[in-house]
C-alpha cells in the first residue's frame, strides 16, 4: 500500500518525540542525570523566525536521511542547550555551565565542538533506532555535519536550509539534571516527505530481489547447460546412474537441475559448504551443518572414491599392479593412496591448550590458527581432545552475534568453562606410520572425525581429520573436480 | 589479574567518556592507552601490545574495520581482544567485524554495567 506524503509527515513528527525521549533516556543512562523533553506547539517556520527564535548562538545537526524520509534535515538546540549538554558530558563544574550558558561565545561554543559532535552522534544514534523500529520504509540517518555558531546569515552554505523556503518546525523543550530548559528542535524541509514509499508487504527488498534475479538467471543457464549437455552425450547411461557413474561432473550442478529457483539455491548453498569441506581443513560444527542440509546425491564423488579404494586391491609400492579389465577398471592411482602413511597427510602445526584454560581462550586460539581440533595436555603429553563442536555444544547459543540482543552474564559465563569438562577422553591415536586405510577403519570403528599421530615416545607429532584424507584421496584421484569456492566460517561469538 | 587496555577513537571527548565509565565498572585496569587513529593505535601496539582495545567504528582515514584486520596481522596482538563501541548497531556490521576479527561489540549509549558484562569474560 503507498503512503502518503502526508502519512510520513504525521508519523515523522510523532516519532521526533520519541526520538527525542529515547535521546534523554540515552544521555540519562550513560551520564546518571535525569533529562526530560516535551513537545512544543508544531509549526510551519521560516530561517527569520527560527533567528527569532534561537538568537546568534546554536548547534545544529544536519542529518541525512534515506528511505520514507529522502533528503537532510536539522536537530538544533539553543546556546542554553548546547552549553548544558556540552558540559554535562565532559563534567564541567555547574557553576561553568550556568556561566556559559548565559555568556557563553562562539568561541567557546567551538571548544565544545567535539563533545557537541558525540552528543550529535548519539542523538541520531537515537533517533534511528527509533524510526527504524517504528517507520516503515526507514532507511537510515547519517549525521553529515555540526555547526557551532551563527548560521542565520548564510543558512544555506551553513546548514543548508535555503533561505526563503518554509519548514516543519517541531520544537521541545529539554532538561537536564537541574539545570534550567532551553529549547530545542527539528527542522524538516518540506521536500523531506516527497519521497512516497510502498509498504513492506508489497515492495522487495532491492538486493533481495537482485539476488533472486541472479539465482534465476544462473537456475536457467544451468538448465541450458544440463540440456545441452544431455544432447551431446546421448550415450551417457540413464539419468540415475549417469549421477553415480559420472564422479567428474559437477555434482552440484546435476543436484540442482531441473529444481526450482530458490530450492536450487539452498542446493548451491550446500554444496559450497560441502566443497570448502573438501577443499580445506574447517571446523567440526560445519561438517555437522553439512550433515545435516546435504543429501546423497551430493556426497557422491567421495563417496565414490571410497567404495573404489575398498574394490582395489592393496598395491604396495614395488608391486606389479592388475591390469585394467572391463569388469575391475583401474581406480584411477588409487593404489597410490593405500601406500599413505598418517606421516604423509598429517598437520604437523596442531593447536595446543591447557586443561584448565578457558572455552573462551580455547576457542580464540582455534579461530586463530584456523583448526577444527585443539589438543588438551601439559608439557606435550596428551590429555584430551577438543572439538569446535565440542565447544559449540558447551557455549550458549545467545552468544552468537545473530542473539546478541538477548545475551545476559549467565551466557558468557558458558565461555568460562575449562577445557578439561568438555574435551574428549580417552584419546585414541595413531603412529606415524599407520597406512591410511587403518586409519580409516579406525576412525569409522571409533566415531571419530581426527586422530592424534603419537609417536613411540609419546609425543605428539601431528593430527589426521578427516580433510586431510580427503585431500589424499582427492590429489589421488584426478577423476575428480571440486566446484564452489570456499566460504568464510562464521563467528561462533 | 589486571588487565591493560587501549580506546581508539578520533574523539577526545569520547575517549575519555570511556575511560570514565570503564572505571565506574569496575574491572581490574592496570594500563590504559589512548589512541586518536588507526596509525597511532597500531604504533602504540607495535611498542606495548594490550589485553584489550575497545575501538570505533567510524574514523577518518582508517576506519575500525580496517584497524581490526591490520591488528591481526601484527604477531603481538594476536591475543588482543577486540571490542567495537559504536552507534551503528545494525547486524550485519556487527556480523562483518566479528568475522573479520573483533571479538565484541558495544552499542552507545553504554553504562559501566554493559561494560562489565561484555569485557568480564576476557578478565581472567
Amino acid at each position: 500500500m503507498a503512503t502518503s506524503q502526508t502519512e510520513v509527515k504525521s508519523q515523522a513528527i510523532e516519532l521526533s518525540t520519541e526520538a527525542f525521549e529515547a535521546f534523554c533516556d540515552d544521555i540519562s543512562g550513560m551520564f546518571g542525570v535525569d533529562m526530560e523533553c516535551s513537545r512544543q506547539k508544531v509549526c510551519a517556520e521560516t530561517i527569520e523566525g527560527l533567528k527569532k527564535r534561537f538568537r546568534k548562538l546554536v548547534a545544529v545537526n544536519s542529518v541525512k536521511a534515506e528511505g520514507a524520509l529522502g533528503g537532510t534535515f536539522q536537530l538544533v538546540f539553543d546556546q542554553e542547550g548546547l552549553f548544558t549538554l556540552a558540559g554535562v558530558i565532559v563534567m564541567l563544574p555547574e557553576k561553568r555551565i550556568l556561566e556559559n550558558r548565559k555568556r557563553g561565545s562562539a568561541k567557546e561554543g567551538e571548544d565544545m565542538s567535539d563533545a557537541l559532535a558525540e552528543a550529535g552522534n548519539m542523538l541520531v544514534g537515537s533517533w534511528d533506532r527509533v524510526f527504524r523500529e517504528r517507520l516503515d520504509g526507514h532507511g537510515h540517518f547519517v549525521q553529515t555535519s555540526t555547526f557551532i555558531g551563527n548560521p542565520w546569515d548564510k543558512p544555506e552554505e551553513k546548514i543548508g536550509l535555503a533561505g526563503d523556503e518554509e519548514f516543519v518546525f517541531v520544537p521541545y523543550e529539554m532538561t537536564i539534571a537541574s539545570y534550567p530548559a532551553f529549547n530545542c528542535g527539528v527542522i524538516f524541509p518540506k521536500t523531506i516527505f516527497d519521497g512516497t514509499f510502498e509498504s513492506e508487504s508489497e515492495q522487495a527488498d532491492p538486493a533481495e530481489e537482485e539476488a533472486q534475479e541472479k539465482t534465476e538467471e544462473k537456475a536457467q543457464e544451468q538448465r541450458v547447460t544440463a540440456e545441452k549437455t544431455d544432447s551431446e552425450e546421448p550415450n551417457t547411461a540413464p539419468k540415475g546412474d549417469s549421477e553415480k557413474t559420472k564422479p567428474q561432473e559437477p555434482a552440484v550442478e546435476k543436484a540442482s537441475i531441473e529444481k526450482p529457483a530458490a530450492e536450487e539455491n539452498n542446493a548451491e548453498a550446500a554444496a559450497k559448504t560441502k566443497s570448502k569441506d573438501i577443499d580445506t581443513d574447517v571446523s567440526d560444527s560445519a561438517v555437522e551443518e553439512k550433515e545435516v542440509t546435504t543429501d546423497g546425491s551430493k556426497e557422491q564423488p567421495v563417496s565414490e572414491t571410497i567404495r573404489k579404494i575398498a574394490r582395489s586391491p592393496a598395491v604396495l609400492p614395488g608391486e606389479p599392479v592388475c591390469p585394467a579389465t572391463a569388469e575391475n577398471p583401474a581406480p584411477g592411482n588409487t593404489s597410490v593412496s593405500l601406500a599413505i602413511c598418517a606421516k604423509d597427510i598429517m598437520q604437523k602445526d596442531v593447536v595446543w591448550a591447557g586443561p584448565d584454560d578457558s572455552v573462551q581462550q580455547a576457542l580464540t586460539k582455534m579461530q586463530q590458527a584456523d583448526a577444527g581440533f585443539m589438543m588438551i595436555g601439559r608439557d606435550e603429553v596428551l590429555e584430551g581432545v577438543v572439538s569446535k563442536s565440542d565447544i559449540t555444544a558447551a557455549v550458549s547459543i545467545y552468544l552468537r552475534p545473530v542473539f546478541a540482543k538477548w545475551r545476559r552474564p549467565l551466557d558468557d559465563a558458558t565461555l568460562q568453562i575449562k577445557a578439561k569438562w568438555i574435551m574428549s577422553r580417552p584419546v585414541h591415536s595413531i603412529k606415524p606410520d599407520t597406512l591410511l586405510v587403518a586409519i580409516m577403519e579406525n576412525m569409522c570403528q571409533l566415531g571419530r572425525r581426527a586422530l592424534p599421530v603419537v609417536d613411540q615416545h609419546g609425543k605428539v607429532q601431528g593430527l589426521v581429520t578427516v580433510f586431510d584424507i580427503f585431500k589424499a584421496l582427492l590429489n589421488s584421484d584426478e577423476d575428480i573436480s571440486i566446484v564452489g569456492k570456499t566460504l568464510q566460517a562464521p563467528a561462533l561469538v | 589479574m589486571a588487565k591493560s587496555l587501549m580506546i581508539v577513537d578520533d574523539s577526545a571527548t569520547m575517549r575519555k567518556i570511556i575511560m570514565r565509565t570503564v572505571r565506574m565498572s569496575g574491572l581490574d585496569i592496570d594500563r590504559t592507552e589512548e589512541a586518536g587513529n588507526g596509525i597511532e593505535a597500531l604504533e602504540k601496539l607495535d611498542a606495548a601490545p594490550v589485553d584489550i582495545m575497545l575501538c570505533d567504528i567510524n574514523m577518518p582515514e582508517m576506519s575500525g574495520v580496517e584497524l581490526v584486520k591490520k591488528v591481526r596481522e601484527l604477531p603481538s596482538s594476536v591475543d588482543t581482544k577486540i571490542i567495537m563501541v559504536s552507534t551503528e548497531s545494525s547486524q550485519e556490521l556487527i556480523d562483518d567485524v566479528i568475522a573479520d576479527g573483533a571479538n565484541g561489540y558495544i552499542t552507545k549509549p553504554f553504562t559501566p554495567e554493559k561494560f562489565q558484562e561484555k569485557l568480564s569474560p576476557f578478565m581472567n
